[in-house]
């Protein structure tokens, strides 16, 4: 009875990272939506009902913002991430996976600063509105801080695993879109 | 300033996401220096992607999955066929077309080569083409994709230096269209050789050409709206964009048939992993190139080129050779974010017109797509065809040759790029 209480609480945080998952998912789909619908209203606003929205573009802008950010998290779990790993494939395992400590601190600095500066920006924003829809700016700026959490708990995995030698310190370069 | 310097170099070493070895020197600069609160890292980062014409990046992706997925490529390996099928060495000709056709959707080289060595690779290794001249044939095909309209470098770019997305796209239709034909007149060339391997050509028929132009007539409508539109000026890429995608989706999922329903969450998210990837590092890069501003870099360099070069034609053999060999170790869009701000106020300040330079800067990170070790079309095409880079490199000059003539071309008789931008708009 205690064993399976004990087990079962051990694979609560693989729970709920799987749950954190499916939802970052969910929402970048979400996302990429009504990015597509708010700028085919534009176009279709102008041309076939002969009104303008003027709302039409922030809304797809606001969309792409969270999207980058969020996604950006997303993109490290999936080793989509342009990287140049010319020069780390010379060297010895032991060695790359050495070199990946320092590398993981500063990168989870650099999010950590993100975090912080996000969280400021948050309290600017409550006294800022955005220009066509007057929507609050804490909408967007929002996306900094929670994005830069999920996207450093997916990079401190990926490290990890790399740093342990789970996986490789390679990731095959990444997605290319040029 | 060396400690910058030395985390960038050990980041890139590493081989860091781009993001970070971007973000973390732009970072601990900041934090070294201590003049400015660390806050606008963040507030750099916004900035960056906080910008309604970077839209077009997803749609061009997502427009290119569904071309990939839809059946659109296949229906214009078909109408390629009918159209050029005839030349020896046929299906390099067909390559050719067909990536130049799916250069009008995608705006990716790679999604562009990925696309057509699925479809067509198979098929030359069928009727025995010589493989190696067939990967470096699709890879250099590929090539066009960002230079032919509409192209994901070029979206950057007019982003970094304030030029117009849509210029820069009709900047880059003549020269494309130049390496097309270029490429066509170099394989034609090649295959004299053993003109008994390419006896496959069949002779042309006008019959032919119109039932394949019947069945392509769906998939034609994505790059016609693209095109179409953006020359037309009725609207802006990024909507273009948008067109396409509902243009390609419709016809995916109810005249092909190709797709369904179910495919389109997935093809969402793929579009939103690929996409943030890219975009992310343009809001890392904005601070890194604030930085650069902020510092007067560019105009100290500016100055020193004009009071010792001085010449803009010297400075442009400079530029055509150093991206050629950026392109050769590094992804285009890094390279662009790290080298536009420097390289970009010295062209200016030597009289060069910016958006001639600009589409300039395109041709030469696309050329640098298929050059060894590292372009990705070349590995894409290596990849699919199961034969080396080491092999495909041995043949990939042949293409090479129009492509870099195309280039000079281009760089010194500006009018090649700026004839159509400036009749049009």
């Amino acid at each position: 009875m205690l064993d399976r209480g004990a087990r079962a609480l051990a694979a609560l945080p693989r729970a709920t990272l799987t749950l954190l998952r499916r939802l970052v998912e969910l929402t970048l789909i979400l996302l990429v939506g009504i990015m597509v619908v708010s700028v085919l209203m534009q176009v279709l606003g102008r041309y076939v009902f002969n009104f303008s929205i003027a709302g039409a573009s922030e809304v797809a802008t606001f969309a792409q913002i969270w999207m980058v950010l969020l996604g950006a998290g997303y993109a490290m779990r999936e080793r989509l991430h342009v990287s140049i790993e010319t020069f780390v494939e010379m060297l010895p395992v032991w060695l790359a996976r050495a070199i990946m400590v320092p590398v993981a601190i500063l990168c989870l600095w650099f999010l950590w600063v993100v975090f912080e500066g996000g969280l400021l920006l948050i309290e600017v924003g409550a006294i800022q509105t955005s220009a066509a829809l007057q929507l609050s700016m804490q909408v967007p700026y929002i996306a900094l801080p929670v994005s830069a959490a999920y996207f450093g708990l997916e990079a401190a995995l990926a490290f990890g695993a790399a740093i342990i030698g789970r996986t490789s310190v390679t990731t095959g370069g990444g997605v290319r879109v040029d | 300033m060396i400690f910058t310097f030395g985390s960038f170099l050990l980041l890139l070493a590493a081989g860091a996401p781009m993001v970070f070895v971007l973000g973390v020197a732009g970072a601990l600069t900041l934090a070294v220096t201590g003049a400015t609160p660390l806050v606008v890292v963040a507030q750099r980062l916004y900035n960056g992607i906080d910008s309604f014409p970077l839209l077009a990046i997803p749609f061009f992706v997502l427009a290119g999955l569904i071309m990939e997925q839809g059946g659109i490529a296949r229906a214009m390996v078909g109408l390629a066929t009918a159209l050029v099928g005839w030349i020896r060495g046929s299906m390099y000709m067909v390559a050719t077309v067909t990536a130049t056709g799916l250069s009008a959707i995608s705006g990716s080289g790679s999604a562009d080569t990925a696309a057509i060595s699925s479809i067509l690779l198979p098929e030359m290794k069928k009727r025995g083409y010589d493989l190696d001249y067939a990967a470096a044939t699709v890879a250099s095909a590929g090539s066009l994709g960002p230079i032919i309209p509409p192209s994901i470098i070029m979206v950057v770019l007019a982003m970094i230096s304030d030029l117009s997305v849509g210029a820069m796209f009709l900047g880059g239709i003549v020269p494309g269209l130049i390496a097309a034909a270029g490429l066509m007149a170099g394989h034609w060339l090649y295959t004299r050789r053993e003109p008994e391997r390419y006896a496959d050509a069949q002779p042309f028929e006008l019959k032919r050409l119109a039932t394949a132009l019947r069945e392509a007539l769906p998939a034609l409508s994505m790059p016609v709206i693209v095109v179409v539109g953006i020359i037309g000026g009725i609207v802006t890429p990024t909507e273009a964009a948008v067109l396409a995608v509902v243009a390609g989706l419709f016809i995916g999922l109810f005249v092909y048939r190709e797709m369904t329903w179910r495919d389109l969450p997935k093809m969402m998210l793929r579009t939103a992993g690929i996409s943030s990837a890219v975009m992310i590092i343009i809001g890392t890069a904005s601070i890194f190139s604030w930085l650069v501003a902020i510092q007067d870099v560019p105009s100290m360099l500016a100055a020193w080129f004009a009071a010792n070069v001085g010449s803009a034609w010297v400075f442009l053999i400079v530029v055509n050779v150093l991206l050629l060999i950026v392109g050769m170790f590094m992804e285009s869009i890094s390279a662009l974010l790290i080298l536009m701000p420097v390289l970009m106020p010295i062209a200016i300040h030597l009289g060069i017109d910016p958006l001639h330079f600009g589409v300039v800067v395109a041709i030469n990170l696309s050329i640098g797509l298929i050059t060894p070790p590292y372009g990705i079309c070349l590995f894409i095409a290596c990849t699919v065809s199961g034969r080396s880079v080491m092999q495909v490199s041995r043949v990939i000059w042949i293409p090479l040759i129009p492509l870099i003539l195309m280039l000079l071309l281009s760089t010194y008789v500006p009018q090649v790029v700026l004839w159509l931008p400036r009749a049009l708009m």
